[in-house]
C-alpha cells in the first residue's frame, strides 16, 4: 500500500528499535523540511488573521447604524395599536433589536428599540428580555432583564445558561424564563434545563421550579433529573402550565406559583401555551425516531384532555407558540439555507385547519402579542 | 522494595524536571498533540453553543451528537490498531488520523446548519481522533527507552494538556472580540489541524519493529488476538477496566463537589480548566515516578487519589481551599494513570502488535468509564447521590485491592526487557 507521504527517506523503510539511551539515531536534517513547515506557519497565521480581520469588518457593517437613534416617533405609532414584540434578524438598523409591528400589517412597518437580547416576551406593559447578544465569549453572562413600556431596562437577573424559553403572565405580575444549563445531565444528553419564576412587581426571583412540590395521580413526585421548561401562564396569574422530563418522558404540568406545587395532568406534551380564552393548549409533541428527531404542532382541550394534530403545518416546529388570537396560532421557523444566511420568520397558522401556514412577519422570531 | 530511603534523592530528581531521555520523536509527537489538541478542544468547546445556541439544535439533537462524538472513537480504535501492526507503520495510521480531523474542521465551515450534515463531520472528526490514539501511542513506546516510558508518556500527556487548555481559551476570546464569528473559530481550529499535521508529516519518524521473516498477512490479527491469552496483558486488561468501571467520570465528580461545596454552577466549566491545570503540571513527574517505583503502583496510587476524591465530595467543608484540594487530587490522579498505564501496558504488548494492544486497552477502559458513568448517573436518580457516591467508592475499593494483588501475581512489570525484543 502505497504512503499518502514520503515516510522515511531512508532506504530500507523500517528504522530499526531506538538506540539505549532513548535518542533517534542520526538522521541527515534536511532543511527543506523545516522551510516547509516555516511555510506552513506563515500560510496557517495569515489565514486566520485574514479571515478574522474579513470578519471583524463584516460584523462591524451589520451592525453599522445599530448605533442610529431610535425612532421614538415610529416606535409610539405602532405602540399605540395591537402590535408584535419580536427581535428582528433584518440586516440593518434593527437587526438583534427587540422591535414591533402592528399586527394589522406587520411585514410593512416594523420600529427597533435600543434593547438587544436573545428571547423577548411583552405582557401587560412588562418585558423580559432573556441573554444578551453576544454568543460564547468571556464577557457573556446570560443575564436577563426586565424593562418597562418604554423599552428601559429594569431589574437584571442572574441566569446562567443558554436562553430558551420566557414568558410574562397575562396580568403582568410574574415573568417565567428556561436556559440551558450544560453538565447536568446524563450520558444521553449533554443538557439540562433550569426554569426560574420572578416576581416582576418586586422585582426579585421567586425561585427554581425544581424547588415547587410535585404530585402525580395524588401522591408525591420526584426524582434528581426533573427538569422543567416552557411555563405558559393563565389569566387568573397565580396558575401555569409547563413541561416535566424525567426518565425520558415529558408530562404536562399544571401548577400554581403562590403555592408553589404543579400536578402532573396530562403526558408527552412539550412547551404548552394557553389560548387567550383558557380553554386550550397549543404544543409540540416529538414524532419519528431519535435519530431524526421532529415536532409536530398539536392543539388539547383542556375541559376533555382530547388532542388533535396541527396538520397543516407538516414542517417540524421547535417554538413555543403563540397565539394571535383563539383562532391562530404564531411560531418561528428556520428557513433552511447556510448559517450565516439562515433567517427565521414568525409564521401563522389557523387552529381549525381552515388553511395552509402562511409568513406573519419576515425575518424574525421570538413573538409576543401585544393588544 | 525500596519504600523507606528513596523519596530524598527522587524528589530532588522530580523537581528538576529535566527531560533527559526522552527522545525527540517523543516530543514532536507531544507537539502534533498540542495543535490537534488547541484545534479540537476550540470546536468541542463552542459546538454546544454553535448547535443549540447558534443553529437552534433541540437537546435531543445535541445529545445524538454528543453521543455520536463520544461513541465512535472506541469503535474505530481497535480496527485502526490492527491495521497499524499490519502495515507496520504506526506514523501513516496516525497521520491518516489526524488529515481525516483536519478536514472535518473544511466540513464544519462547509455544511452550515444542516444538523445531518453536522453530525457526519463529527463523525468523521471522532473516526479520525480513533485512528490516530493508538498507533501514536504505540510510537511513543517504540521511540522510547524502555526504563523511561513513564516519562515519556508524562512529556506527551503534558504538551497534549497544554493544548486541550489553550484551544478553549483561544476560542472563547476569539467570540469575545468578534461575537457570534463561529466561522472564525473553525478556520483558526483548521489552521491548528494544519500545524499539528505539519509537525507529524514533516518531523516525526516512523518507528516499527523489523519485518518478521515471513510476513503471514493474517500473522498481525492473530497476534492481536494472542494477546486476549497472553495472562499478563489480560490481567491488565482486566485490572484497568475494572478500575475505571469503578470510576464515575468528570462531570458527575464536579456536580457533587458543587452539591457538596456550594458554589454558582455557572463556574463548572472553570473546574476543567483547573484540573487540567493540575493535570498537565504532574504529568511529567507522575511519569518520571513511575519509571522509579514501579507504574503499577503508581498507577494503583492514581486510583487512591480517586477514592479521595469520592470522600471529599462527601466530607469535605465548603470554601475555596476544598475545592481546590479536590481539584488538585483530580488532576494528579489523571496524571498518574493516564499516560502510566499505556506506560505499563508498552512493557507488556509485544512491538509488533503494540498498536493493537494499546488500542485494546483504550478502549477497554473508555467504554469501562462509559458504563460507569451511566451506572452512577442511574444509581443518582434512584438511590440519592451520597449512596451512589458510597456504592461507587466501595467498588472503587474493591477494585483497587483486586487489582493489586492480580497486578503483584502475574509480575506485569517484572522486567522491561520485552519492550524491544518484541
Amino acid at each position: 500500500m502505497p504512503a499518502p507521504w514520503p515516510v522515511d527517506a531512508r532506504p530500507g523503510a523500517a528504522p530499526g528499535p531506538p538506540s539505549p539511551d532513548g535518542k533517534l539515531s542520526a538522521r541527515p536534517r534536511v532543511p527543506l523540511r523545516g522551510l516547509v513547515f516555516a511555510g506552513l506557519c506563515v500560510a496557517c497565521l495569515a489565514l486566520a488573521v485574514g479571515y478574522a480581520a474579513l470578519a471583524a469588518r463584516r460584523a462591524g457593517s451589520a451592525r453599522a447604524g445599530g448605533s442610529a437613534a431610535v425612532d421614538a416617533t415610529a416606535l409610539g405609532a405602532i405602540a399605540a395599536q395591537p402590535h408584535l414584540v419580536f427581535l428582528s434578524t433584518a440586516v440593518g438598523d434593527t437587526y438583534g433589536k427587540v422591535s414591533l409591528a402592528p399586527l394589522a400589517g406587520p411585514a410593512a412597518g416594523r420600529a427597533g428599540t435600543a434593547l438587544e437580547c436573545e428571547r423577548v416576551y411583552f405582557a401587560a406593559g412588562r418585558g423580559l428580555c432573556l441573554g444578551n447578544n453576544t454568543v460564547g465569549g468571556f464577557l457573556s453572562t446570560y443575564s436577563a432583564y426586565s424593562f418597562d413600556e418604554s423599552f428601559t431596562p429594569k431589574t437584571t437577573f442572574q441566569q446562567p445558561g443558554i436562553p430558551s424559553r420566557v414568558r410574562i403572565s397575562p396580568d403582568g405580575r410574574y415573568g417565567a424564563m428556561t436556559v440551558f444549563i450544560t453538565g447536568h445531565s446524563y450520558a444521553d444528553t449533554g443538557f439540562s434545563t433550569a426554569t426560574t419564576l420572578v416576581d416582576l412587581d418586586a422585582g426579585q426571583a421567586i425561585g427554581n421550579l425544581e424547588e415547587f412540590s410535585v404530585t402525580r395521580d395524588g401522591a408525591p413526585f420526584q426524582a434528581p433529573d426533573f427538569n422543567f421548561w416552557g411555563v405558559t401562564f393563565a389569566r387568573d396569574g397565580s396558575r401555569f402550565y409547563a413541561t416535566l422530563r424525567t426518565s425520558g418522558q415529558h408530562y404536562l404540568v399544571e401548577g400554581d406559583v403562590a403555592q408553589r406545587s404543579m400536578r402532573v395532568v396530562g403526558e408527552n406534551v412539550e412547551c404548552p401555551s394557553l389560548s387567550p380564552d383558557n380553554t386550550r393548549i397549543a404544543f409540540k409533541r416529538q414524532v419519528g425516531d431519535a435519530t431524526r428527531p421532529a415536532w409536530q404542532l398539536y392543539l388539547r382541550d383542556l375541559a376533555t384532555g382530547q388532542e388533535q394534530p396541527l396538520a397543516a403545518e407538516s414542517r417540524s416546529v421547535d417554538d413555543q407558540v403563540e397565539w394571535l388570537d383563539d383562532g391562530h396560532i404564531l411560531y418561528a421557523l428556520a428557513e433552511s439555507g447556510p448559517a450565516r444566511t439562515s433567517a427565521t420568520a414568525v409564521w401563522v397558522l389557523p387552529v381549525d385547519g381552515s388553511g395552509p401556514p402562511q409568513v406573519f412577519l419576515p425575518q424574525g422570531y421570538s413573538p409576543a402579542v401585544v393588544r | 522494595m525500596y519504600p523507606v530511603q528513596l523519596p530524598r534523592a527522587l524528589l530532588v530528581d522530580l523537581g528538576r524536571a529535566r527531560w533527559e531521555g526522552v527522545s525527540r520523536n517523543v516530543v514532536l509527537l507531544g507537539l502534533t498533540s498540542l495543535f490537534t489538541d488547541v484545534s479540537s478542544e476550540m470546536v468541542s468547546a463552542v459546538l454546544p453553543l454553535y448547535l443549540v445556541f447558534y443553529l437552534g439544535l433541540t437537546p435531543l439533537q445535541f445529545g445524538i451528537v454528543d453521543g455520536l462524538y463520544q461513541g465512535v472513537t472506541a469503535l474505530v480504535a481497535v480496527a485502526a490498531a490492527i491495521w497499524a501492526d499490519r502495515w507496520r507503520r504506526p506514523k501513516n495510521v496516525a497521520g491518516v488520523g489526524y488529515g481525516l480531523s483536519a478536514l472535518c474542521r473544511v466540513g464544519l465551515l462547509a455544511v452550515g446548519s444542516a444538523w445531518t450534515g453536522l453530525a457526519a463531520t463529527v463523525v468523521v472528526d471522532r473516526v479520525g481522533k480513533g485512528l490516530r490514539t493508538a498507533p501514536r501511542d504505540a510510537l511513543i513506546s517504540l521511540s522510547s527507552a524502555p526504563a523511561a516510558l513513564g516519562l515519556a508518556f508524562g512529556v506527551h500527556r503534558a504538551l497534549d494538556t497544554t493544548g486541550a487548555m489553550a484551544g478553549p481559551l483561544l476560542a472563547f476570546g476569539l467570540l469575545t472580540l468578534i461575537p457570534n464569528a463561529f466561522d472564525v473559530v473553525f478556520v483558526a481550529s483548521l489552521c491548528a489541524a494544519v500545524l499539528g499535521l505539519g509537525v507529524l508529516v514533516l518531523f516525526v519518524e516512523n518507528r516499527s519493529v523489523a519485518a518478521p521473516p515471513e510476513p503471514a498477512a493474517s500473522a498481525t490479527v492473530a497476534l492481536g488476538l494472542d494477546l486476549l491469552r497472553a495472562p499478563r496483558f489480560r490481567v491488565l486488561l482486566v485490572a484497568g477496566v475494572g478500575l475505571s468501571l469503578a470510576t464515575m467520570g468528570d462531570g458527575f465528580v464536579y456536580l457533587g463537589l458543587q452539591r457538596r461545596l456550594g458554589f454558582n454552577a455557572g463556574f463548572l466549566p472553570l473546574l476543567y480548566v483547573v484540573t487540567a491545570l493540575f493535570y498537565l503540571t504532574l504529568a511529567v513527574p507522575a511519569g518520571r515516578l513511575a519509571d522509579r517505583l514501579g507504574r503499577a503502583r503508581v498507577l494503583l496510587g492514581g486510583y487512591v487519589l480517586l477514592l479521595a476524591v469520592y470522600l471529599a465530595s462527601l466530607l469535605a467543608p465548603a470554601g475555596l481551599p476544598a475545592l481546590l484540594g479536590c481539584l488538585l487530587l483530580l488532576g494528579a490522579h489523571y496524571a498518574a494513570t493516564d499516560g502510566v498505564l499505556m506506560a505499563l501496558a508498552s512493557g507488556v504488548v509485544p512491538a509488533a502488535v503494540r498498536s493493537s494492544g494499546l488500542a485494546l486497552l483504550t478502549t477497554g477502559t473508555a467504554v469501562g468509564r462509559l458504563v460507569g458513568a451511566v451506572a452512577y448517573g442511574s444509581l443518582w436518580t434512584w438511590a440519592g447521590l451520597q449512596s451512589a457516591t458510597l456504592a461507587f467508592g466501595t467498588g472503587l475499593l474493591l477494585a483497587i485491592v483486586l487489582a493489586a494483588i492480580i497486578l503483584a501475581r502475574a509480575q506485569v512489570e517484572a522486567d522491561h526487557a520485552c519492550t524491544v525484543a518484541g
